[in-house]
Order: structure tokens, then C-alpha cells, then sequence
């Protein structure tokens, strides 16, 4: 892993300071601001998006579930909803890998980044096979998951804030 | 967020395979689970078995448990039901097991596998999933054998599930009529 300023795409302006082989001496673009901040960071809007996206889905799922409502359109718009996010986040997260930046577990990185937009996908190809209360039942799944994730991605790779 | 998008409806269908219904959902989090346990003891045997072989064993070995009662699970016949009732089992055997043994022998786990201080690292999802598969199967096995016993042809079997479907009782008997004929060649 080499130490070597944070390419900074642009994206808010954050630092990573939690890679272990680069001080927070290591010389820097002057753009770089060296606040750590949930608030400027793409990143970081993206990825509390993604959370509240997916609570709020899972928490609607549920409600129908619980009402004994079946799959319907606004449902599924939800998800895609979801997964344009998702899609987002990973766009994110590889302009970030080209430009040069490497976590630790890069193989579980790639891992995630091939699952993570296959989960709203899946869930709403299997849900919507159901006709009962349980399709939205699997969807809620796919928002708590997704919701996870992030947290998951932000464990893996400090840079991705929550 | 609340208002209601379609009229409430019964349960369309009675649950004809174990992947339907609440098994729908089942399915749903054991692929998951099947998925996620591959994928970790994956990584991480190829990339530092030396470093937790103990974990990281475990860790293949429940993905593989996860695997087959997805596949199981999501089959549904008579047989399949079978594979899962065992390994629903030794899913819920492995995870008691291997959370006791890694909460008396830390030393063993210097990395975490799936079943870990009982499946903690996920929500104890992993040790509440194999009592709710156990559940669903169980309820299976059971309205086979009541199938067997109380109905005589696949007709009676039909009328049961209308009945069923009449009272709003979810999931009922709808599968009796496959069930008994499929119980009957094995």
C-alpha cells in the first residue's frame, strides 16, 4: 500500500486519516482540507442516504407485510430507488480506487462492490415471485441489508464515510 | 408511507413448497447468509488461512451448512425437506457448539467466523434462523402426515386447502395433495 497523498477526486474534500502508514504530516494538495467531515463529503451523503433509504424501505415493507398487502409498483419504485443509490455509492467507491486509493482488505472491498447491487435486484426478482404478504416481506430484508452494507463498507474502508 | 396502496387481500395462495410463503422469506436470508459465509471463508482462506485455520474451517463449513439449506429449502420435495430438517440441525448444533467453544477457547478464534459467540457479529440472526427453519419444516412434516392420515385422494386434499383458504388460516393445507402423492413414492 503506498502512502501517498489522498487523490482527491473532488468529492467533498475529505482526508483519509485512518490509514495506518500515512501521518497526518504526510504533505498534501493545499485543496485538501484536513477536517474530517460528515457534512462536505459526497461520500458520506451518499452513504447516509443509503441507510436511511434502506430503513425506510425495510420499515415500509414490514408495515405491508404486517397489513397483508401483496408486492405493488410503488413498492418496487422504492427499490429501484434503492439501487440507483447503491449503484451511486459503487460508482463512488471505484472513481476512488482509479484514482490510486487502496484499502486494507481490497479483496473484500471488490466483494462487496459486485454484492452490494446485486441485493435489491435479487430481492425484488424473488419477492415479486411471491403473492402474498411475504414478497414485501423479502424486500425488507434487501433495505436492511443494504443499510448494513453501509456500515459493512465504512468498517472495511474508513475513506467511506457513514 | 402509509397509506394504503391497494386493498387489503388474504393470503392469495396457500403456500404450496416450502420456498412460498414464509418461506419466501427464509430462502431469502439463508441465500444470504449463504452467500456472505462463502464468500468470507473464501477470502480468507485464500488470503491468511495461516492466520485463524481453526475460524476460517468453521467459517467454509457453515457456508456449505447455508448452502445446502438454501438449496433445500428453496427445492422443496418431500426428499430436499429432509437434507434441510438435518441441516437446519446442524446449523443450530453448530452454531451452540462452535459459539460456546469460542467463548470458552478465545485463543482458537483469533478471527471471528459466522457462528461466533452464538452468531453475534450478525444480529444473532444465525442462531435464530435454524429455529425458524426447524419451525416451518416441522410444520411440513406435520401436515404431510395429517394429509396422509385424514385424506384419501388428492380431490379431498383440494377441498381442505379451499376450506383452509375460507377461514383466512395462513398456510395451511394447500400442499396435502402433491405431498401425500410424493410421500407415497419414496
Amino acid at each position: 500500500m503506498s502512502c501517498e497523498p489522498g487523490h482527491d477526486q473532488g468529492l467533498g474534500g475529505e482526508v483519509n486519516l485512518e490509514l495506518p502508514h500515512c501521518p497526518a504530516s504526510t504533505a498534501r494538495p493545499a485543496l485538501v482540507t484536513t477536517k474530517r467531515s460528515n457534512i462536505s463529503g459526497v461520500n458520506g451523503a451518499v452513504t447516509t442516504t443509503i441507510i436511511v433509504a434502506g430503513l425506510a424501505l425495510a420499515g415500509y415493507a414490514l408495515l405491508m407485510t404486517a397489513l397483508n398487502r401483496r408486492m405493488n409498483v410503488p413498492l418496487l419504485a422504492a427499490v429501484g430507488v434503492l439501487e440507483i443509490l447503491l449503484l451511486v455509492q459503487v460508482g463512488i467507491i471505484v472513481a476512488k480506487l482509479v484514482g490510486g486509493e487502496r484499502p486494507a482488505g481490497l479483496a473484500t472491498l471488490i466483494g462487496y462492490l459486485i454484492a452490494t447491487p446485486l441485493v435489491p435486484v435479487a430481492a425484488a426478482f424473488w419477492g415479486l415471485m411471491e403473492r402474498s404478504r411475504w414478497g414485501p416481506a423479502v424486500i425488507a430484508v434487501a433495505g436492511l441489508v443494504a443499510a448494513v452494507l453501509m456500515v459493512r463498507l465504512h468498517q472495511i474502508w474508513p475513506v467511506i464515510h457513514v | 408511507m402509509s397509506e394504503p396502496m391497494a386493498p387489503p387481500e388474504p393470503t392469495a395462495s396457500q403456500p404450496d413448497s416450502t420456498r412460498t410463503g414464509p418461506g419466501r422469506l427464509l430462502v431469502a436470508i439463508y441465500a444470504l447468509f449463504a452467500l456472505s459465509a462463502s464468500a468470507r471463508a473464501g477470502v480468507q482462506i485464500v488470503t491468511k488461512f495461516g492466520h485463524a485455520p481453526v475460524a476460517y474451517l468453521l467459517s467454509a463449513f457453515a457456508a456449505v451448512v447455508y448452502i445446502l439449506a438454501t438449496v433445500t429449502l428453496a427445492v422443496g420435495s418431500p426428499t430436499a425437506r429432509r437434507i434441510a430438517v438435518l441441516s437446519c440441525s446442524v446449523e443450530l448444533a453448530g452454531v451452540l457448539a462452535v459459539g460456546t467453544w469460542s467463548l470458552a477457547d478465545p485463543a482458537t478464534f483469533p478471527d471471528a467466523t459466522v457462528w461466533s459467540s452464538y452468531g453475534s457479529g450478525y444480529g444473532f440472526v444465525p442462531l435464530v434462523l435454524p429455529v425458524f427453519g426447524l419451525l416451518w419444516l416441522r410444520r411440513w412434516t406435520r401436515r404431510a402426515r395429517t394429509q396422509r392420515t385424514t385424506v384419501t385422494s388428492a380431490e379431498d386434499a383440494g377441498e381442505a386447502a379451499d376450506s383452509g383458504v375460507a377461514h383466512g388460516e395462513s398456510g395451511a393445507s394447500g400442499q396435502g395433495a402433491e405431498d401425500v402423492v410424493a410421500d407415497g413414492r419414496i
